[in-house]
């Protein structure tokens, strides 16, 4: 049930009214009157396919909960890449409206709709950071020019971020090292070479802490129950 | 390998490093291995992405270790899910708008979506909407105005209305269950009016009531009557969203039932 619904009666429904957005039946007019309809029970949540085969029909309700689903993680992934809110929004917007364009892009068979937004999401924030990032970069000293490239403060931002305590404990679980160059690449925006200069470390060294700190992660988020 | 043996690729190996981007044109599976979490991240250079990704493509067992990967980093952005701003479902709907789609994008094609709660949500077409009915209510009230139509009190809260729309004041439509049934233009002094052509008669002991809604209680903004037709209120409206209900006559502190209409100012 998306967040702006609380059921009436539930603890925080202190009012009908609090509890938008479902209306009411409409005011009681003194009119013809039909019998009362019968309850149904509620349809199950649509899956990927159904949604994008109802975008693909250019049903903008199926985009309405795509956005409700998924937009909140796009959002923090363009804001822990890009670290501009405006910027971000951007590119949710962008990546959604792709999708609305473009609803064929979207292969169910290579894996879930939000696998699929969250890439378009990276990858569009990236594009983004880079070009962003050429441009102060021609204006920064070269001494200050990797100290501009990535927060010193990025990864306590995105442990920070972590709603899942599974989530989080699994991030933490791995070692410093391991930790430091996924979020440099990933959040960072960096080829995994640039991540071997910014760190001085060599690029197999860093080559082979990702696919070791991905893997340990996996292993520990399929421990906590988020398996695949 | 596509290096040839002791070629330069076969020489950077040694030091642990991979190809240069230019020697991209294919992978090997091995290779591609060693670097599937630097893909997974998106952390190769542009050439290399796509040789890995074409590389994955040709082995279900690289295809697996991907799979596994990234759904261990989607994991992590999901937890790092923000709270959405409130407009932002605006602008995705007004650039989905503006954007041509490809195709017929109307008619039932195939089996339709189940009408499920979510189905209950603000339609994608209601900010058109909204904005098309109020440029009518605005083109109404000028041929109204010229013509003469509507009682003298109507005709001059109309013109009200249209003035005040445009030094500024927000405007919005509040939707019952049926469509559009009460247009609202409010000035940031708290003067609101309102045009209610097609709310039905109430009974005598009954009065709609209009709510201003923001992270409080609903705040009431005017007992508007039993068949409010054009109506101007005075009170200050705290957030963007209204609602109207259905309550005793003389009004109710607190909305007693739900709203039979609901909208959004802008």
């Amino acid at each position: 049930m998306p967040a702006t619904c609380v059921p009436l009666g539930s603890p925080g429904a202190r009012s009908p009214l609090r509890a938008l957005v479902p209306l009411g039946p409409g005011p009681a007019v003194p009119q013809t009157r039909s019998a009362p309809r019968p309850v149904k029970a509620p349809l199950p949540e649509p899956d990927d396919v159904t949604l994008v085969a109802a975008l693909a029909r250019g049903d903008a309700e199926a985009l309405r909960v795509i956005f409700d689903r998924h937009a909140g993680a796009m959002l923090g992934l363009a804001r822990r890449v890009l670290g501009d809110d405006g910027e971000a929004q951007d590119i949710v917007q962008e990546v959604l409206t792709r999708l609305w364009v473009e609803p064929d892009r979207y292969d169910a068979c290579r894996g879930r709709l939000r696998s699929f937004l969250y890439r378009e999401t990276h990858s569009r924030a990236i594009e983004r950071l880079r070009s962003l990032r050429a441009r102060r970069l021609r204006e920064a000293s070269p001494r200050a020019r990797w100290a501009e490239v990535v927060p010193d403060d990025l990864e306590e931002e995105v442990v920070g971020s972590l709603r899942s305590e599974t989530v989080r404990r699994a991030l933490l679980g791995l070692s410093p090292d391991e930790r430091t160059v996924i979020i440099c690449a990933y959040y960072g925006g960096l080829t995994y070479r640039e991540t071997a200069t910014r760190l001085g470390l060599p690029e197999g060294t860093v080559k082979s802490r990702i696919r070791s700190g991905l893997r340990r992660l996996a292993d520990a988020l399929a421990a906590g129950g988020l398996d695949t | 390998m596509t290096d040839r043996p002791g070629g330069p690729g076969e020489r950077r190996a040694e030091r642990g490093e991979g190809p240069t981007p230019t020697e991209f044109t294919a992978v090997g599976e091995q290779h591609a291995d060693d670097v599937l979490g630097a893909y997974v991240l998106d952390a190769l250079d542009a050439q290399e992405q796509d040789a890995v990704g074409r590389a994955i493509a040709a082995s279900p067992e690289l295809a697996a270790q991907e799979h596994r990967l990234r759904h261990a980093m989607d994991e992590l952005v999901a937890a790092g899910a923000d709270p959405v701003p409130a407009d932002l479902w605006d602008r995705v709907v007004g650039a989905t708008i503006d954007s041509p789609r490809p195709g017929p994008v109307s008619g039932p094609v195939g089996v339709p979506m189940g009408r499920t709660g979510w189905s209950r949500r603000p339609r994608l077409w209601l900010p058109a909407a909204a904005a098309l009915l109020v440029l009518l209510v605005a083109l109404a009230t000028a041929v109204s105005v010229i013509a003469g139509g509507g009682t003298p009190v109507e005709q001059r809260l109309r013109a009200e209305a249209t003035t005040a729309r445009l030094r500024g004041a927000a405007a919005g439509t509040l939707v019952g269950r049926d469509g559009p049934v009460v247009e609202v233009v409010a000035t940031r002094d708290g003067r609101v009016w309102l045009f209610a052509d097609r709310l039905p008669r109430l009974r005598a002991d009954r009065t709609y009531q209009l709510w201003a809604l923001d992270d409080g209680d609903p705040r009431s903004m005017g007992v508007l009557g039993a068949d409010p037709r054009a109506t101007r209120v005075r009170a200050p409206v705290v957030g963007n969203r209204l609602a109207l209900t259905v309550e005793p006559a003389g009004g109710s502190p607190q909305p007693t039932g739900p709203p039979v209409a609901q909208g959004r100012l802008a």
